[in-house]
């Protein structure tokens, strides 16, 4: 076994990094705080502030895409079908939909609810260029109808850069 | 005065060793699992969601994060609820303090809630063996409880950390 003393290790190359395979190469987070709610909504919003770029600093990288958010329906009479979304660029890398969260009486939908939810996912984006990840959400097709859905007590939303 | 290598790739000197710097990610195994799978019994349930990793030192540790879907359903004036359990071979590393950690109760109406609970811990297995890590589910009395129900995902990550 051979080993290396050293006190600091920097990217030789500006841009670069230290590509160590298996290695966490680089990390971006965001927290955000706000509520957000929109009713009817049939089309994938983003959660406001919800959002990173990432520069992978290696084609072959993956990046760990984590989130944890304050699942919100105020529902009326109508049951939730929220969907929750991770999106890279146009494209929905994962979601959680359909009877994802809810909270019932005997058929009676509650008034208000607020889970906390969270999903982790790796992904190969395959690129070096800027790309942007999302947290969205929208109130599926289906169901009873669309009531008011969105995030309260805000979301963490974290992408780490794995060297391969 | 500090000393400063600078360069732009380090790889393993030995072939499967890693390279291991304290505190470091060294490796990271990643699992999605969207089958439901319901708890009918009062014990632990395997979920479905299980990740390998072989540590690439003995005194590394593994830091396992889980995101579990689940379903409680009960009756009127029936407790219901789901814990957990983190499983890596045979041993228990992790167990939530009550079968009851998520938890809904109505005194005249049946209940029925949906969510998803996050657990976490660090484990210090002492081996560079392949070791199996899962999650296993367990009720609080209730009538239907299930995992990842509706074929909504829970998910796994395992991070080793050298030490």
């Amino acid at each position: 076994m051979s080993t290396l003393y050293v006190d600091t290790i920097t990217e030789k190359t500006a841009g670069n990094g230290v590509q160590i395979p298996g290695h966490v190469v680089q990390v971006q987070q965001v927290v955000t705080t706000a509520g957000q709610t929109s009713s009817s909504q049939t089309a994938l919003v983003d959660v406001t502030g919800a959002t990173l770029t990432i520069t992978p600093s290696s084609a072959s990288n993956k990046i760990l895409v984590m989130y944890d958010l304050g699942a919100y329906s105020n529902n009326g009479s109508t049951y939730p079908i929220p969907y929750y979304a991770i999106t890279r660029g146009t494209t929905v890398l994962h979601a959680q939909s359909g009877w994802y969260f809810d909270a019932r009486s005997t058929g009676t939908v509650f008034g208000q609810t607020l889970i906390r939810i969270g999903m982790h996912f790796l992904d190969s984006p395959s690129t070096t260029s800027a790309t942007t990840y999302k947290l969205q959400y929208k109130s599926a097709s289906g169901g009873s109808g669309h009531p008011t859905l969105g995030v309260e007590e805000g979301a963490v939303f974290t992408l780490m850069e794995i060297a391969q | 005065m500090a000393s400063i290598l600078n360069v732009n790739q380090i790889d393993e000197a030995t072939s499967g060793s890693g390279v291991h710097i304290p505190g470091h990610v060294v490796q990271v195994k990643h699992a999605i699992y969207g089958t439901a799978v319901a708890i009918s019994s009062g014990g632990y349930v395997d979920s479905g969601v299980t990740a390998t990793i072989t540590p690439l030192s003995a005194s590394s540790k593994i830091l396992v994060i889980a995101s579990m879907q689940f379903r409680l359903n009960g009756t009127a004036n029936i407790d219901v609820g789901i814990g957990w359990r983190i499983v890596r071979g045979s041993t228990n590393v992790f167990t939530s303090a009550t079968a009851y950690r998520n938890y809904a109760y109505d005194a005249s109406d049946d209940v029925e809630h949906r969510g998803s609970d996050t657990i976490s811990h660090e484990d210090s297995p002492s081996s560079t063996s392949a070791l199996t890590y899962k999650i296993q589910g367990i009720k609080y009395a209730g009538t239907n409880v299930d995992m990842q129900n509706a074929s909504n995902q829970s998910s796994m990550i395992l991070m080793e950390i050298a030490q």
